[in-house]
C-alpha cells in the first residue's frame, strides 16, 4: 500500500492508517523537523512552497520506487508545505516491510531522493524575535 | 501568436526563478523543433543570474530528456535545486 499527500495541515504526531498485517515485523518512522537556525540565524518558522501537481506525482513516484527496489509492504509519506513552525514537522515517513533491514535501507534512499527531484522548496524563513 | 514556425508554450517559475525574474510564470513563443536543451539555453540567456542557476527543467510535471521536443501548449517549469524534507 501506497499514501503520498501534500498538505499545509500540521502532520506532527501523525501515524498513517495501515491494515496491519501479521508478514510485517517492522515499521520505520521518519520525522523531518525544522531546525531553529538556517544560514546561521535563529528562525521561527521556515516556509515552503511546491509545485502543485508534480510535487505529488515525483513523490508516488519515489514511493513507488522504494516500494519495488526494497520489498517494503506499505509506505506512507505526508509533507507539509507553508509556514512550518520551529520544532514542527515538515514531513513523516511511514515505512512497514517484514525486516528492519530494508525498512532503513529504503528510508535512507527515499529521504536522499526526495531532496533531489521532488519541486519541494524552502523558501523563506521568520526570524526569530530577540 | 503562433504560425507554422513558431508555438506558444507557459513558462513557470519557482523559488529563486521566481525571485530572479520577478514573475511566477510567463508565456514564451519558440521555433517548431525546439529541444528542452534548446529551451533551457534560451531561458539561461534571459538573466546572467539564471545563467549561473543549476536549474532542470520539467516539461507537463516530469523530467524530460534534453533531446525532447516542446510542443504548442506545453507547460515548462524552471526547477531550481529542491529542498524538502
Amino acid at each position: 500500500m501506497i499514501s503520498v499527500h501534500i498538505t499545509s495541515e500540521k502532520i506532527d504526531g501523525w501515524r498513517g492508517e495501515f491494515p496491519g498485517d501479521p508478514s510485517e515485523g517492522s515499521e520505520v518512522i521518519f520525522t523531518g523537523l525544522v531546525r531553529d537556525k538556517e544560514n546561521g540565524r535563529r528562525i521561527a518558522a521556515l516556509v515552503y512552497e511546491h509545485y502543485e501537481g508534480m510535487a505529488q506525482k515525483e513523490l508516488e513516484k519515489l514511493a513507488r520506487g522504494a516500494v519495488d527496489r526494497f520489498a517494503i509492504a506499505s509506505l506512507c509519506c505526508r509533507h507539509r508545505i507553508g509556514t512550518i513552525p520551529v520544532g514542527e514537522a515538515a514531513i513523516v515517513v511511514i515505512m512497514r516491510s517484514s525486516h528492519r533491514k530494508e525498512g532503513f535501507a529504503a528510508m535512507s534512499w527515499f529521504m536522499d531522493e526526495l531532496k533531489k527531484v521532488v519541486p519541494i522548496w524552502k523558501v523563506g524563513s521568520i526570524e526569530a524575535e530577540e | 501568436m503562433s504560425n507554422e514556425h513558431t508555438m506558444d508554450i507557459t513558462v513557470q517559475c519557482f523559488a529563486s526563478a521566481r525571485e530572479i525574474l520577478a514573475r511566477r510564470s510567463f508565456q514564451m513563443t519558440v521555433a517548431e523543433g525546439t529541444t528542452i536543451g534548446m529551451l533551457e539555453k534560451e531561458i539561461r540567456s534571459m538573466s546572467s543570474q539564471l545563467a549561473e542557476l543549476p536549474f532542470m527543467l520539467a516539461l507537463n510535471m516530469s523530467y524530460p530528456s534534453r533531446e525532447t521536443v516542446v510542443r504548442e501548449g506545453d507547460e515548462v517549469a524552471i526547477i531550481p535545486p529542491v529542498s524538502g524534507g
